[in-house]
């Protein structure tokens, strides 16, 4: 690891203090606008970002919690988390639990005025019926399931938890990180890093697109000095985890710089396997690209400096969309299994609920997540066309029919489908598609795992030997 | 370009290093060491004697000797540059487990057998399965005359030392990997879809545990001048190398026999197994063996085509076996 003078700086500043704080732990690069007349001691910024992870924490829960049509202000609930900006909305997750203590309870006290709406994707989304932009997506799902109990609708087979979930990590989070701040908004040229981003700001705006790109990963700040186990644990709450999530042994987890949301817990998740370390790419890149835009100190930044910093984005955008892959390979694996299942009851004829409810579930996070890859702003081409052919609009439900449309009235138009067999194999061959456009290596869930290293080991096709 | 042939002699090197190779040191070592037990413990020939018969001139030195070793390099580099055409084994193996799906329509979820059990019976069946192939598509190329034309080429070899075992023409290589890459793959995909999570194999310095026993004991001196012979009960299961000598013999009694590599049980069901004889003396080559320019490149790359190219000519008629079989005793200028 490379020596990082504002390490220093920030060593020597902290001393006195109740903690002393090491290198790369991301909110502590000191203020390097000019003429800044602030207290601010840190340049770094992200708290709306903070907010709105948590926004989406409390949308899942409240849409889970749902009651259907016996609740008429469910709509009303739903709205708080998506398009409302009340400071004073409850938190709902992530919240304080035994072991596991969280300082804020509301929105307000990470950043004020902030909803998921108005920074959802505004492009069109060729996943989803309907010929909708990303949030027309995300507010008619949101419609749907607030007449739906647990926000499940067993007649099209749509877990909308899962789906508004994994599809606003994609058209909010990452749409906005890799498709706007570390693109257009950071290239942009008129913003430069030799003034405040706005009258007595504390950073310059390359700072501050850098540091909110880093926000919508969800990564805490000090992440580079934790393992991947100890970050899946904190975002799960596990108390075994407290000490690794409070930085600065206050007691409490901070939501704005501690916790651990979203895409960076499925990093994380995949870098326990080992075979991956998506988390640690992202973050490095994220540090060190922030380091190299604090050791300009002030200045505009050089060409060469740009170059450099569009080579730590290409790094972020090359790992988030393999999580996102990853993602969506694991879930695709899951709905493989759960088809499996399914059959094995039916022909027993056993009851199905419980097994069609996981596989709507899986089906839901991977269908999201595949939407989620198609918003990062690359055109995916021929993996995308063949991405939605595959997943369809719904799962393959049990009698073989599928959504294959959303008519006039907003409603969605089933038709007779391939056999649930057929679309078995299309979850293989979804991951087959991910495994080879997006270079995987995790592969959780793997339908042929093994399967290539076995073919490996009996290679010997191209032998010349007679009998 | 310089990757090419780095890789290129790597291939060619690692048949003689590699243990996934027949002729590799550690099995021609295994095998001189067994044929010479055979000649001095069983045959009772004194040491030198049995040095000299095991590396006389001819079977190493000779014309027939040397156009082993040139198809061996050869092929390699042919091979080295068709290979990236062949039939991916991965790709046959996915579209074989995909149809498994239909064709057995419960996939069992949980782990039915214990690993140990699993990996133990996929390492035996895959043995099998490919013992099986090699019968009968070496069965098939003495049967069908399209193919004889090219594996004659094998046959035209008048001495046989290990390395008679690269003597083969391209199309052949090409049929050896398609027949590998179907068999491997049939068992891959049967297993996987059946035992999900636990497929593996039991394997021995890079081979199959049965294939390297088979390598290990003496592979090598099938295609020898060192004649051993199994008990008649043992060469009811597995294939001597004297029965493979006798595959080669160009006594007429003995042609179209003994086509298996390990396993007897398919020469037998077949009506193609014969035992080997105590003392047999034999003749290798193709029937007279009048055709001396199948030692040379035209011979063994060139004449095949031909061959293959009058067939073509021939068919659909009936009697192609006749006619290629009395061209093919008729000395040929």
């Amino acid at each position: 690891m490379s020596f990082k003078p504002f390490a220093l700086v920030t060593l020597i500043t902290s001393i006195g203090s109740t903690a002393v704080f090491a290198a790369d732990v991301y909110n502590q690069f000191p203020v390097t606008v000019k003429n800044y007349q602030g207290n601010a001691s840190s340049s770094v910024a992200y708290s709306g970002q903070a907010a709105r992870q948590v926004i989406h924490n409390s949308l899942k829960k409240t849409i889970s919690k749902g009651q259907g049509k016996q609740d008429a202000d469910q709509a009303a609930k739903l709205a708080l988390y998506f398009e409302d900006k009340g400071a004073d909305r409850a938190i709902l997750d992530p919240v304080s639990k035994e072991g596991f203590a969280i300082k804020q309870t509301t929105i307000g006290e990470l950043s004020k005025n902030k909803n998921l709406s108005s920074k959802a994707y505004k492009g069109a989304v060729t996943s989803w019926p309907g010929n909708m932009t990303g949030q027309e997506v995300l507010q008619d799902m949101i419609s749907k399931a607030a007449k739906v109990k647990g926000g499940f609708d067993p007649v099209n087979g749509y877990d909308y938890t899962q789906l508004i979930s994994k599809f606003t990590m994609g058209a909010v989070f990452y749409n906005q990180a890799v498709d706007g701040y570390l693109d257009e908004k950071l290239n942009n040229s008129k913003k430069t890093n030799d003034k405040a981003y706005k009258d007595g700001a504390a950073y310059s705006a390359k700072e501050h697109y850098w540091d909110e790109a880093f926000g919508y990963f969800g990564a805490p700040a000090h992440a580079l000095t934790l393992d991947a186990k100890s970050l899946y644990g904190i975002a799960k709450k596990d108390p075994k985890y407290f000490a690794a999530a409070d930085y600065n042994k206050d007691g409490v987890v901070d939501l704005k710089t501690e916790m651990v949301y979203a895409h960076a817990y499925y990093a994380a998740g995949f870098d326990k396997s080992g075979k991956t370390s998506y988390l640690n790419n992202i973050v490095s890149a994220f540090y060190d690209g922030r380091a190299l835009i604090h050791d300009a100190n002030g200045s505009k930044l050089s060409k060469d400096q740009m170059t450099q910093l569009n080579d730590y984005v290409k790094t972020i955008r090359l790992n988030w969309q393999q999580v996102i892959a990853e993602a969506t390979f694991k879930y695709a694996g899951e709905v493989y299994k759960d088809l499996q299942k399914i059959k094995i009851i039916e022909d027993a004829n056993g009851d199905v609920t419980k097994a069609y409810r996981a596989y709507a579930k899986h089906w839901g996070e991977m269908k999201g997540f595949a939407m989620a890859l198609q918003v990062g702003g690359e055109d995916l081409g021929e993996t995308a066309v063949k991405l939605n052919r595959l997943t369809g609009y719904s799962p393959v439900l049990l009698g073989n029919t599928q959504v294959i449309a959303r008519n006039a009235a907003g409603k969605f138009v089933q038709s007779s489908s391939i056999s649930m067999e057929e679309y078995q194999l299309h979850m293989m061959k979804v991951q087959l598609l991910l495994a080879e456009r997006f270079d995987l290596k995790a592969r959780a869930h793997d339908v042929l795992a093994g399967m290539d290293e076995l073919t490996q080991k009996l290679s010997s096709s191209t032998s010349n030997e007679n009998d | 370009m310089d990757v090419f042939w780095t890789e290129y002699w790597q291939a060619l090197l690692g048949d003689l290093i590699s243990p996934q190779k027949r002729v590799s040191l550690t099995y021609l070592a295994s095998a001189f060491v067994i044929a010479l037990a055979a000649l001095t413990l069983v045959s009772k020939r004194p040491i030198k004697d049995a040095l000299s018969h095991i590396f006389k001139p001819r079977v190493w030195l000779s014309a027939t000797a040397f156009a082993d070793y040139q198809t061996m390099v050869i092929n390699a580099f042919i091979m080295k540059l068709i290979s990236p055409l062949l039939l991916g084994k991965m790709l046959v193996a996915i579209w074989l487990f995909e149809q498994w799906h239909f064709l057995i329509s419960d996939r069992p979820e949980a782990n039915l057998w214990p690993t140990w059990l699993v990996v133990l019976c996929f390492t035996v069946f895959q043995f099998v399965v490919d013992d099986f192939c090699r019968f009968y598509l070496h069965r098939l190329m003495h049967k069908w005359p399209f193919l004889w034309a090219f594996h004659q080429v094998h046959h035209s070899a008048t001495e046989l030392n290990p390395f008679t075992v690269f003597r083969a023409h391209p199309v052949e290589s090409v049929l050896f990997s398609l027949r590998s890459t179907l068999s491997q793959a049939f068992s891959i995909a049967l297993f996987f879809y059946l035992f999900p999570n636990q497929v593996d194999i039991y394997m021995v310095l890079g081979v199959n545990l049965f294939t390297f026993i088979f390598n290990v004991l003496g592979a090598n001196l099938r295609h020898s001048n060192v004649v051993i012979n199994y008990p008649k009960w043992l060469e009811k299961i597995f294939i001597s190398p004297a029965q493979h000598q006798i595959h080669h013999s160009i006594a007429k009694a003995h042609w179209d026999k003994n086509f298996g590599v390990v396993l007897s049980c398919w020469d037998r069901g077949f009506k193609s197994f014969h035992y080997s004889d105590q003392g047999q003396s034999l003749k290798f080559g193709l029937y007279d063996n009048a055709q001396a320019n199948h030692h040379s490149l035209h011979g063994l790359y060139l004449l095949p085509c031909l061959q293959f190219a009058r067939l073509l000519r021939l068919t659909p008629y009936q009697g192609v076996v006749k006619k290629l079989k009395s061209r093919a005793e008729k000395p040929r200028v």
